[in-house]
């Protein structure tokens, strides 16, 4: 039997799972129920070495017969401070949180891999490790602090020479899948800035100073970054997210607060960001007020390394057909993996999952996937592994 | 001997070719003496059949077997309206002309690929053509907007042709490195002229007229903020104004701005997109109470190197000078009318390092110059190509 067929037998446990997750959604570093499931489960399989509270609520199961490459996979267990309002019968039982990314289902699918694993591993055709990265805290953002950070520093990658992982798109269908080698995640960065000057009367603007005109400036030049600065051969966006400042219509306000967030894929381009939003800050100063900036690091660029990505191409060809597969799109999105590629050479996968009614976003409160892609994805997961270390 | 052996054998005659042309640079379709000399020389390779005045001043070598496959090979003859200030003591002889990007090495190297490639037919083991293409005008438009590439091909300089080649000598790159990469290497390019009107007035008493300036602050943001706000960011844009022009004493407040500009892209979705929102732009003014005509011009379309025949040339190129002095990554916003060519028949245009090494000798510029040891090396990497298409010798990737 196929992988993808004895995937298929999976589907209502994997399914099951991913409902029992969904219902009781937590948020980065507070996945204690999630995590208890996922150790249970594993314990259940049976023949998997299993550390828990690595990244403080991240799980760890390591199957294998100790020699030979070690190939990690990872899937993320957080959920995101939003109502649900899919109306479904296993909505968030907790108000105010829900699995609206997915995770649920990468959690529900990574036990199904390790179901699938441990019966390779038992005809003993397989030489090497896999080791499975349940992984808290992606969605929390800023460099370092997030979930693969945290496992990295508890030694969740110690020994692993590739890895892999997915992540479903519920605007992509069903039966399609995106491979791209190379950048595949943005590096994303936020900015906080506070144009000030004195203030004052709304009637008497010459005898103060006014951040609000100056604002009006910086935010020409925030827009202008990426159209006049940098190269165009090179992603790079600079977005405001949010204004605030002022209390009263005839007060002219002391500070107005501008926050926006800053993507890129290359190095260089990231300092370049940086540098020029700095710059557009500035220029308060040089309308006779100031500014204060706080830059904040988030996570680097993820990098699909070419191997393994045509590795999984391969496994994907043979099970939906290489016109299944799109090579090149890629968007601005970060994803926390990054760090993980950055220790072993990895690739993601976005595994279509769309369901056909309406569009369901992500990070919307109507976000959902059809979970017939779980056994897809699985699978392809699965053969990946089986591939790599069959004898 | 080998292809590049017997190219620098010919690089004394190719040098004095190129020498001969850059000292009589013409400007786009004024190619005469150029397309002259470049008549004569095939004539004298022989076996070469000429046509004369194909795209206006271009010219057309054909030879083969007539049947099988047929590749072309490119080299635009045009110079640029620049005063040379080089200090090469084959400097132009026409004061304000100049060859400041190298096409009269494309020319040069181009004959010098014909006699190779004569040679190649003689000895009988090719089967197919080559259609040696010699272009006017790849720097200028004619008044029915053109450039000599699209012109050639109205004339048929591309019927029958399979796939195309051609390359660009490079005056920042060193000697012995090339640039050679698959897919988009050059940018559609538009351009746009508008006029943005109030009724102006006196200086001092701007709130009796409405003042076309003014309407400019609000149309350069945005104008700037196309590209940052509205082009999807994994698509490469440019909206860049060239030309901004008004007035004509300080207290007279003028009735009409006029802005130029030039509008890059890869994507043909992208490329209507920034039209449409440069026009969205120069609208503003309509919303201050002004008004405002806009015209489009439409230029080259986006260069895009066939990854099959750049994997063809590649190979070539390993075995003159390594892999690692290729770069493959080498792509930019800048616009050639070859894409036009490359839209007909699948190709490829090799970037060939030709610095001189002694100061910043950028193209377009009056100290422009290219270092002529580049010469035989491009001649060879094209013959070679050409040589083993015919001769059945790629094996695709």
């Amino acid at each position: 039997m196929s992988m993808m067929e004895r995937a298929q037998g999976l589907a209502e446990e994997m399914s099951r799972l991913r409902r029992e997750i969904h219902q009781h959604p937590e948020l980065g570093f507070q996945e204690v129920k999630t995590a208890a499931l996922v150790a249970d489960t594993l314990r259940e399989i049976g023949g998997i070495s299993i550390r828990t509270q690595v990244g403080k609520t991240g799980v760890v199961g390591d199957l294998g017969n100790g020699d030979g490459p070690t190939i990690g996979i990872r899937a993320d267990m957080d959920a995101l401070p939003i109502h649900e309002a899919t109306g479904l019968a296993y909505g968030s039982q907790t108000a105010g949180t829900m699995h609206a990314c997915g995770h649920d289902a990468h959690t529900a699918i990574l036990l199904g891999v390790a179901h699938l694993l441990k019966q390779e591993f038992a005809s003993g055709k397989l030489k090497g490790n896999v080791r499975f990265l349940f992984q808290p805290a992606e969605e929390v953002g800023g460099d370092g602090v997030s979930g693969a950070p945290e496992m990295i520093k508890d030694g969740a990658m110690q020994g692993v020479d590739h890895v892999i992982a997915l992540h479903v798109a519920s605007e992509l269908p069903l039966g399609q899948v995106m491979l791209p080698r190379g950048p595949i995640t943005a590096a994303s960065d936020g900015f906080k800035g506070w144009v000030r000057a004195a203030g004052g009367h709304g009637a008497y603007p010459h005898m103060g100073g006014d951040p609000v005109a100056m604002t009006a400036s910086v935010i020409q030049a925030l827009n202008a970054i990426v159209s006049r600065k940098i190269n165009p051969m090179k992603p790079a966006v600079c977005s405001i997210g949010m204004i605030q400042g002022g209390a009263a219509f005839n007060v002219i306000p002391h500070e107005i607060l501008i926050g926006g967030t800053l993507r890129s894929f290359d190095a260089d381009v990231r300092d370049q960001l940086f540098a020029e939003v700095e710059k557009a800050f500035a220029l308060a100063t040089a309308m006779g007020g100031s500014y204060e900036l706080e830059l904040k690091r988030g996570y680097p660029a993820g990098v699909n390394d070419a191997t393994v990505a045509q590795w999984m191409d391969d496994v994907a060809s043979d099970f939906l057909g290489a016109d299944a597969i799109d090579r090149h799109t890629v968007g601005m999105g970060g994803e926390d993996f990054a760090y993980m590629q950055q220790m072993a050479p990895g690739t993601m996968m976005m595994l279509g999952a769309s369901l056909d009614d309406m569009s369901r976003p992500h990070h919307t409160p109507v976000f959902d996937i059809d979970e017939r892609s779980m056994p897809i994805g699985a699978a392809i997961l699965a053969e990946t592994v089986r591939r790599y270390l069959t004898k | 001997m080998s292809m590049l052996d017997r190219a620098k054998q010919l690089s004394g005659e190719m040098s004095r070719l190129r020498r001969e042309i850059h000292q009589h640079p013409e400007l786009a379709f004024e190619e005469v003496r150029t397309a002259a000399l470049v008549a004569e020389t095939l004539r004298e390779i022989g076996g070469i059949e000429v046509r004369t005045n194909v795209g206006i001043t271009g010219v057309v070598g054909s030879i083969g077997t007539g049947d099988g496959p047929t590749i072309g090979i490119r080299a635009d003859m045009d110079a640029l309206p620049i005063i040379e200030d080089s200090g090469v003591d084959y400097s132009s002889t026409t004061h304000g002309k100049m060859h400041a990007c190298g096409h009269d090495s494309h020319t040069a190297i181009l004959l010098g690929v014909a006699h190779l490639l004569k040679q190649e037919f003689a000895k009988g083991n090719l089967r197919g053509n080559v259609r040696f293409i010699f272009q006017p005008a790849e720097e200028a438009t004619n008044g029915r907007h053109q450039s000599g590439a699209p012109m050639m091909m109205d004339d048929g300089a591309l019927d029958g042709v399979d796939h195309m080649i051609a390359l660009h000598v490079d005056s920042l790159t060193p000697v012995g490195q090339v640039g050679l990469k698959k897919g988009h290497i050059t940018a559609a390019v538009d351009s746009f002229k508008a006029w943005v009107r109030g009724t102006g007035g006196h200086g001092a008493a701007p709130h009796q007229g409405t003042d076309p300036l003014w309407m400019l602050i609000p149309i350069m943001s945005s104008l700037h903020s196309i590209v940052s706000r509205k082009v999807n960011p994994m698509h490469p844009a440019v909206v860049s104004l060239g030309v901004v022009r008004g007035g004509t004493v300080s207290n007279v407040i003028p009735a009409e701005v006029y802005l130029e500009g030039t509008l890059r892209s890869y994507d043909p979705e992208v490329r209507e997109q920034l039209l449409r929102e440069v026009e969205s732009s120069i609208a503003l003014s309509r919303h201050f109470g002004g008004d405002y005509t806009i015209e489009f011009e439409r230029g080259y379309p986006p260069g895009y190197n066939d990854p099959t025949v750049t994997g063809w040339m590649e190979q070539v190129v390993t075995e003159y000078i390594g892999g690692d002095n290729i770069d493959r990554t080498k792509a930019g916003m800048g616009a050639e009318d070859f894409a036009y060519m490359q839209q007909k028949a699948p190709g490829t245009m090799l970037m060939l390092g030709a610095a001189v090494g002694d100061i910043k000798r950028a193209h377009h510029t009056p100290v422009f110059a290219i270092d002529e040891t580049a010469m035989p090396l491009g001649a060879a990497i094209l013959a070679e190509t050409a040589r083993r298409f015919l001769a059945g010798e790629f094996k695709d990737e």
